[in-house]
């Protein structure tokens, strides 16, 4: 992943990413609808973890250590709670928090994709299958109240 | 710096004695012992639905809680130890993580039982939102604890998953050579010719789709997590009845395609032919992992809020998903036994009954997914029938025929192998008629006091299941038997 030929997507990738933690702070834009809110966190903790993943590829390596495995599932479980939408609400009134928890999706990714790939070489997919799939899912209502209430 | 520091307290399980083959026992005895008490509460629910004894409908709950939520559990374990042994043939994987793996399920298998026998949970396993914290009879403490053993159930799922995914980039180069899809795209072959063997291509299906499904469970478990340290947070029931089946249904789902690649390995051995890959198992699986995440609607039919698009994709994913990889194996099966010098031992009968087992397990699941019938048999008895049918006579008979072979039986059952065995059966068919015949008449799942006929199929049930027990006793004695005969000489057949 860290060839020469992929750095020029890797940096289109940090661009993007800091874009949308910087861009909507600085013009003041409001949140988007809460489901857009959880896919722009999942796109963070993606990006993250192509991050992560690139940086271990930057040199072959063996296996590491089973708990690095445990590293994995337990930043999944942390990229979600910080997903609760009542954090949201607790920090959006402030703009720097606000971009800060934005960073923490962005670093939660980081961390997640590289104790993955640091477990066992090209292991990284499967966080990021992981951090898809609960992109997607969160986006279809997680912490949101039924419809019309 | 955290890198070295891991590295300074990394964990060799060999060190400590801990054999590859020892792990892998310890959970096959952790997850018989649990099977068989699973066993007994069943019959005790089915006694007292029958009136043979009492129960206060609190406890009944608390019990089909317990029953339902620990034999997934206990099965996702023993099916992953047995296939875990044999995939080590193939890939690289570390004892160390099964050990944590097996440690965590067992962790979250004690969680849910202190909830429910200590703390008296009992909305069932499918925990269905509102109804752990509205109208509860049990207190807040044991639902948060259950939450967290469903949790470390999937931690656990997760990371065996996680492991096997590695072992098969390793091995295989990609998850699409895991799937043996080189054998239908040219330029993903290898220069050294090597394609993944079914139960690999079986082992990357579940591991994928374990992926997901964990994935699923644990937005689900950190939702009601959520709500239960906070009663504001909003959650949308349909939303989470969803996640719940996506969850629970493709668990328990994945443990018949764990068995698949169980069935691929072991049989060869009492065949003494090999299983080869061709293109149609490389489709058939890639369908099924496609599809089996999204055959969970099925459940769902009667929530009439529910968008029809998804009612219907549901529908179609079952067959889409079941069908493939079904045929293929027991088709693959019949033939690999068909003619062959086979071995007939109690391991042996074990897997060819299990596939009887799965296959009509499945065929009354998809006759249930069907729209139409499911208007008359939803939430009858007809959906434990099913699913008993492909757990109980098709998943948990691979197990003890792969606890039968990891025993290690070199010689023929003797007679009294053979009269267990036949009770066993007997016991079990028995009692499964019993669940369809309560199905086709409408008697209602789940319920502590059931109208007529349950009462009565139930007092036969009962009756049937002391006889399976009488004969799962005595086949599991026979394999203790066995492995104690057959220690120090090299494992199985």
């Amino acid at each position: 992943m860290m060839t020469r030929r992929n750095v020029p997507w890797l940096g289109l990738l940090v661009v993007a990413m800091a874009a949308d933690i910087l861009v909507p702070a600085a013009l003041g834009i409001g949140d988007p609808p809460l489901g857009l809110h959880h896919l722009e966190h999942a796109f963070l903790l993606f990006g993250g973890g192509v991050l992560g993943i690139a940086y271990v590829r930057r040199s072959p390596r063996e296996w590491g250590d089973p708990l690095w495995l445990f590293a994995t599932i337990l930043l999944g479980a942390a990229g979600l709670v910080l997903m609760v939408p009542e954090l949201y609400s607790r920090v959006d009134a402030y703009p720097v928090l606000h971009t800060l928890l934005h960073v923490g999706f962005a670093v939660v990714g980081y961390f997640g994709g590289y104790a993955a790939e640091r477990y066992s070489p090209r292991s990284g997919i499967a966080w990021l299958l992981m951090v898809v799939m609960t992109g997607a899912l969160t986006a279809t209502g997680f912490g949101a109240p039924p419809p019309g209430v | 710096m955290l890198a070295r520091q891991l590295e300074r307290t990394e964990f060799h399980a060999e060190d400590a004695g801990l054999s590859p083959r020892r792990v892998v026992g310890i959970g096959l005895v952790i997850g018989l012992i649990t099977i068989y008490g699973l066993a007994m509460v069943g019959g005790i629910m089915k006694a007292a639905q029958g009136n043979l004894l009492h129960l206060a409908p609190e406890t009944f709950y608390a019990l089909l809680t317990l029953h339902g939520a620990g034999m997934i559990a206990t099965v996702v374990l023993l099916t992953g130890v047995a296939h875990w042994y044999f995939l080590r043939e193939h890939l690289t994987l570390r004892v160390e993580v099964l050990l944590f793996a097996v440690a965590a399920i067992v962790w979250g298998l004690l969680a849910a039982a202190v909830a429910v026998l200590v703390g008296g949970f009992a909305p069932g396993w499918t925990f269905l939102y509102p109804l752990p914290f509205v109208g509860a009879t049990w207190p807040a403490w044991a639902t948060g604890l259950f939450f967290f053993g469903v949790l470390f159930v999937g931690i656990g799922f997760a990371i065996y998953c996680l492991d096997i995914l590695a072992g098969i980039v390793r091995e295989y180069g990609s998850l699409l050579n895991g799937l043996a899809l080189d054998t239908l795209i040219p330029r993903l072959r290898r220069a050294d010719g090597k394609v993944a063997p079914p139960t690999v291509i079986a082992a990357t299906m579940v591991a994928i789709d374990g992926i997901l499904t964990v994935s699923a469970g644990t937005i689900l478990v950190i939702a009601l997590l959520g709500r239960w340290a906070s009663p504001n947070f909003p959650i949308d029931p349909l939303w989470i009845k969803n996640l719940t089946y996506f969850f629970g249904h493709t668990i328990a789902n994945l443990t018949i395609y764990v068995s698949a690649g169980v069935i691929y390995a072991v049989l060869p051995h009492y065949t003494q032919r090999p299983w080869h890959t061709n293109k149609i198992y490389a489709i058939s699986w890639t369908t099924s992992l496609i599809f089996v995440p999204w055959a969970w609607p099925h459940h769902l039919y009667m929530d009439f809020v529910q968008a029809p698009w998804l009612q219907l994709f549901g529908e179609g994913s079952t067959y889409i998903a079941s069908i493939p990889a079904t045929v293929v194996t027991i088709f693959g099966a019949l033939l690999l036994v068909y003619r062959s010098p086979m071995r007939w031992r109690i391991g042996s009968t074990m897997f060819v009954a299990g596939l009887l087992g799965w296959l009509i397990g499945g065929a009354a699941a998809m006759l249930d997914a069907t729209i139409p019938f499911n208007d008359v048999l939803h939430n009858t008895l007809w959906v434990p029938a099913h699913f008993h049918t492909y757990l109980l006579g098709g998943v948990f008979l691979f197990v003890l025929g792969f606890a039968s072979h990891f025993a290690g039986e070199r010689a023929a059952p003797g007679r009294f192998a053979k009269t267990a065995e036949w009770l066993f059966f007997v016991g079990l068919g028995g009692f499964l008629l019993t669940f369809y015949a309560g199905g086709i008449e409408g008697v209602p799942r789940r319920e502590a006091v059931q109208p007529a006929p349950g009462p009565f199929l139930a007092d036969i049930a009962t009756g049937f299941v002391v006889i399976l027990l009488v004969g799962l006793t005595g086949v599991l004695l026979e394999t203790l038997w066995r492995a104690r005969h057959s220690a120090g000489q090299g494992g199985e057949a």
